[in-house]
């Protein structure tokens, strides 16, 4: 039984662990929270009558998701690979995956900018094909690519590794090669574990700035566009379009949340 | 035919080694041996699923130890069954088979064909055992490996099974290699190996 200390102590511990959740929850929610009640309403309005900032919302979708499409088509593969172990220097490869989400991120356009920009034989080249990379949507994919598609292959490895390896075995007796047993088994057994990485992608892609800006500032996407609003009209100007841009954010998150529930997939 | 000779191979820590055994065309062997002996990473090693580190394993009198499971015209069945839980149990019956009839006469014979309408999810261990068991005999192997794959059926249930596992390996002619713990089940095996720590004692 317990005695009353011990008691005394559990209330305080249990205390603390309330009082320090509650911290955080404020310092992470309130902002948000203030945003969207300022300039919800008015933000929601201004979809309707502000074409640049649905300009600006449909330029940022569409290359969040090219990014993605192409992340996953390149970075599946890699993801599986990495996951079973059947990839040598693995350590290294996991590195380099892992530099884009350490470096600053202007720092990481400024080096996609030497690697593609104008100066670059690559750049010069890709100019060649018309996907130039400095004010384009080309260079805005690029961007957001390089920055968001660690999460992806790390999201897509997890979900990979979840999926027990003697599926795709079995799935090899029966007469599968190792890249169709991984196409017919694993692939729908870690779908949902592979939508919501790409979901994490895409969401981290279209809030990107620091990159961005370094490659295209014209034309807008979001962040630059509320970046630009801010800095020449000030905080009244920048609010509606910022409290519009959470709202959004909350798609993915339901998202999200909703595939979580529905992850594991597999015998009991 | 199963023949390997001097096969050793690593699973995390645990070693196979040194083993040696032979299965004549035809013939049913078993091995036994206390939990952690290496029995199943012998078969997934014949199987192809874990590479030899040393040694020879050869099916049929040719050697495959080269070969990626998907030559070597085998069946496995696990324990666990490993059904493919995304497909229905008529499609994990038919997912390897070349032959569609074939592999609707094999679910018939093991009592498949009543799972049919049931999601895999909702199968019991023997059940899963059962549409397992159907689902590597209908690609027709020359061989089939077995790990325990009766230790989820009840008393009843394992008998109908086994015997009609015992008519269709009659009417094949394919062989088979069995991992059990029932030394019953082992008593009227052609071979009989017994490992202990990686290595054949008996």
């Amino acid at each position: 039984m317990n005695t009353t200390p011990e008691r005394g102590h559990y209330r305080m511990a249990t205390t603390l662990v309330v009082a320090a959740s509650f911290v955080l929850l404020v310092l992470l929610g309130a902002p948000v929270l203030l945003l969207v009640v300022r300039g919800g309403g008015a933000g929601l309005a201004l979809l309707g009558s502000d074409a640049e900032l649905r300009r600006s919302l449909a330029l940022t979708g569409l290359t969040g998701t090219a990014a993605t499409v192409l992340t996953v088509v390149l970075g599946t593969p890699l993801a599986w690979l990495l996951a079973r172990g059947r990839m040598r220097g693995a350590g290294v490869v996991s590195a380099v995956l892992d530099l884009p989400l350490l470096i600053p991120h202007p720092v990481a356009g400024i080096a996609l900018l030497l690697a593609f920009g104008r100066g670059s034989p690559a750049g010069g080249a890709l100019e060649q094909l018309g996907l130039a990379i400095t004010g384009s949507p080309v260079g805005i994919a690029l961007a957001m690519l390089f920055v968001s598609a660690p999460l992806y292959v790390s999201g897509a490895r997890e979900a990979i590794a979840r999926v027990d390896e003697r599926y795709e075995s079995v799935a090899r007796t029966l007469g599968d090669s190792a890249f169709r047993a991984a196409w017919r088994v694993t692939r729908p057994l870690a779908g949902r574990g592979l939508l919501a990485a790409a979901v994490v992608m895409w969401a981290r892609a279209v809030s990107e700035f620091g990159a961005i800006v370094v490659l295209t500032y014209n034309p807008k996407v979001v962040s630059v566009l509320s970046y630009d609003r801010f800095t020449s009209y000030g905080l009244g100007a920048v609010l509606p379009v910022a409290a519009v841009l959470v709202i959004l954010a909350l798609v993915p998150l339901v998202v999200l949340r909703s595939l979580k529930g529905h992850i594991a997939y597999g015998e009991p | 035919m199963i023949e390997v000779r001097s096969l050793c191979a690593r699973a995390g820590s645990f070693a196979l080694r040194d083993v040696s055994l032979v299965v004549p065309a035809g013939q049913w062997g078993v091995v036994t041996g206390p939990a952690g002996a290496g029995k199943t990473t012998l078969l997934e090693t014949i199987a192809g699923i874990r590479a030899a580190t040393r040694g020879i394993v050869l099916l049929r009198g040719v050697p495959v130890t080269e070969l990626p499971p998907e030559q070597r015209r085998l069946g496995i069945v696990y324990q666990r069954g490993f059904l493919f839980p995304h497909l229905s149990v008529a499609a994990n019956v038919g997912y390897g088979a070349a032959d569609a009839a074939y592999a609707v006469e094999v679910g018939r014979r093991f009592g498949a064909d009543l799972l049919h309408d049931r999601r895999v999810a909702a199968l019991s261990g023997g059940e899963r055992q059962i549409v397992a068991l159907a689902r590597a005999l209908a690609t027709r192997p020359d061989i089939l490996l077995l790990d325990e794959p009766f230790s989820a059926l009840d008393q009843a249930r394992r008998a109908r099974v086994r015997e009609e596992l015992c008519a269709l390996h009659r009417e094949e002619g394919f062989t088979v290699l069995q991992v059990t713990h029932d030394l019953a089940e082992a008593e009227g095996a052609g071979v009989r190996v017994e490992l202990e720590e990686g290595r054949v004692v008996g």
